[in-house]
């Protein structure tokens, strides 16, 4: 991994991006460009590891430009995947506020990829400092809880069929589109449904036979939303999966 | 599941915990009156309210506004202590017993999510938002001991003081990983590995022995089958299975590591 100051056009951009979320928008002119001024740009080849888990939580990363995904590693070195982040998407927020438990998961470039890094020390500084930031800070960390949690409700009572379904329909919504494509390998999709990756593939073909599907594999057209909602249930409507 | 990574005050025996000697929490739970001067407790070493880390940062007025509005419940097995789904004005602290965390599917059957314990903070999380809601149906396992504190004050005290909310967010960040935690156990693929993933995730962080590390289930195994997705049937078989092959030494609740490493492999 290679640090180093940022540019000032990178400056520009930064700003773009956290002013994109609400929390960063109760901060000062001068707060934003302290904590600007004290970023740093980290760039990854694929495959590289950018934090690792229980590391001490150095920066909270705001992705640039590549593709960052959220794992953690077994005691065999198996990796388990949990989310994948594109240009705009903030990581590891929380464990800056985890005081010394250090990073929650380990985060690696799946693409070459650049970060800024936010320094947790600053993060922390300015929500001791600013009232109206660290609440909506809090407001946001709770809102991605309740994700998470519905998460793992959703694991403790849900068939194949409907974790593919529900995760087709998050990305979906994500990417605005019917013609949809998976972020990351269908193997990481398995890992992140705890799913057989046999399963995912048997369920899309499934699918695209049943006509809920276009037959196509890539993009994933998506024909019959009504089905997928109602396989879903209403219950777990709106389920986030990878929300960190 | 455990909430394990909940910074919580350790050290205390439970029954101690159920003890205060806070003048302002025995008014409150005589009189219900509320005053126009909140009685100033002192930070007396006894009580489980004072000492807990939740209030960490809070002064003594503000602690004392919170003490006397609160309540205590004071629950046989099987009582409910709040609904999902139903506006989150209040937070809990258990001082004794336990209580199950559970949703109910469609078809009316219980998803047990979790449970919590002595000095566990329930639905702090929820209570910091004004219009959240309890995430699960609580209900206590056995007599148990609850206080309940006002979500609105604590928001009223998160707003103007930002250490305080810091270390709220501290709770929040601690929940957030447990939940990661969570996803982790459920979604190994196989009944076998989520339960040796459970079990080896009671186990503290700072325990780096192999072998002679006895952890509690926190929940009757046929909740905690529940929690892990699998049948109790499925539950027993894989415990025995674990025990054949002298991994495991298992007692009522009471579970003995013998052999982590092989435990870790036994999945791998």
């Amino acid at each position: 991994m290679h640090e180093t100051r940022i540019q000032n056009e990178e400056a520009q951009r930064l700003r773009d991006w956290l002013l994109a979320y609400s929390p960063f928008r109760s901060l000062s002119r001068r707060e934003l460009d302290n904590l600007i001024g004290t970023s740093v740009r980290l760039e990854t080849r694929s495959g590289e590891l950018l934090f690792s888990e229980g590391e001490p939580a150095r920066y909270c990363g705001v992705v640039d430009s590549g593709q960052i995904a959220g794992v953690r590693y077994t005691e065999n070195g198996d990796e388990k995947f949990f989310c994948a982040h594109g240009p705009g998407r903030l990581v590891a927020l929380t464990a800056a506020f985890l005081n010394g438990n250090g990073y929650i998961m380990s985060y690696r470039a799946t693409l070459r990829t650049r970060v800024f890094g936010l320094p947790a020390r600053q993060l922390r500084a300015l929500a001791e400092a600013n009232g109206p930031f660290a609440a909506r800070l809090l407001e946001q960390t709770s809102e991605r809880l309740q994700s998470s949690f519905n998460q793992v409700d959703f694991f403790t009572a849900s068939s194949a069929e409907q974790r593919v379904a529900a995760f087709l329909l998050q990305l979906h919504e994500e990417q605005g589109t019917r013609e949809i494509r998976l972020p990351c390998r269908q193997k990481q999709v398995a890992l992140m449904l705890g799913v057989r990756e046999e399963t995912v593939s048997r369920v899309l073909n499934d699918f695209r036979r049943e006509g809920i599907l276009a037959p196509e594999r890539s993009p994933i057209g998506l024909r019959d939303l009504d089905f997928l909602e109602q396989l879903v249930g209403e219950q777990h409507g709106g389920l986030r999966f990878g929300a960190l | 599941m455990s909430r394990q990574n909940t910074p919580t005050a350790n050290n205390r025996q439970p029954e101690e915990a159920a003890v205060t000697s806070c003048d302002a929490i025995k008014l409150a739970d005589v009189t219900h009156a509320r005053l126009a001067e909140p009685l100033l407790c002192p930070r007396l070493e006894h009580c489980a309210i004072h000492r807990h880390p939740f209030f960490q940062d809070l002064g003594d007025q503000d602690l004392a506004s919170l003490c006397q509005r609160s309540r205590l419940h004071t629950l046989e097995a099987g009582e409910m202590l709040c609904r999902e789904g139903d506006r989150a004005e209040r937070f809990f602290i258990v001082l004794s017993g336990s209580v199950k965390l559970f949703r109910v599917t469609d078809q009316g059957s219980e998803r047990v999510l979790g449970s919590a314990g002595g000095d566990e903070v329930l639905a702090e999380v929820a209570a910091c938002s004004p219009d959240g809601r309890y995430p699960w149906y609580a209900q206590s396992l056995e007599p148990t001991r609850v206080r309940s504190f006002s979500g609105a004050l604590l928001r009223e005290m998160v707003a103007g003081r930002s250490d305080y909310m810091m270390n709220v967010m501290r709770y929040v960040a601690a929940a957030m990983s447990q939940t990661v935690e969570d996803r982790t156990i459920l979604s190994a693929q196989n009944a076998r590995e989520r339960l040796v993933q459970y079990l080896l995730s009671l186990v503290p962080g700072t325990d780096r022995r192999n072998s002679g590390i006895v952890v509690e289930l926190p929940l009757p195994k046929g909740l905690l089958a529940s929690q892990l997705a699998m049948q109790p049937e499925t539950l027993s078989r894989v415990l025995k299975e674990l025990r054949n092959r002298g991994l495991v030494q298992v007692a009522q609740r009471q579970v003995t590591i013998l052999d982590r490493a092989g435990l870790q492999e036994f999945v791998g």
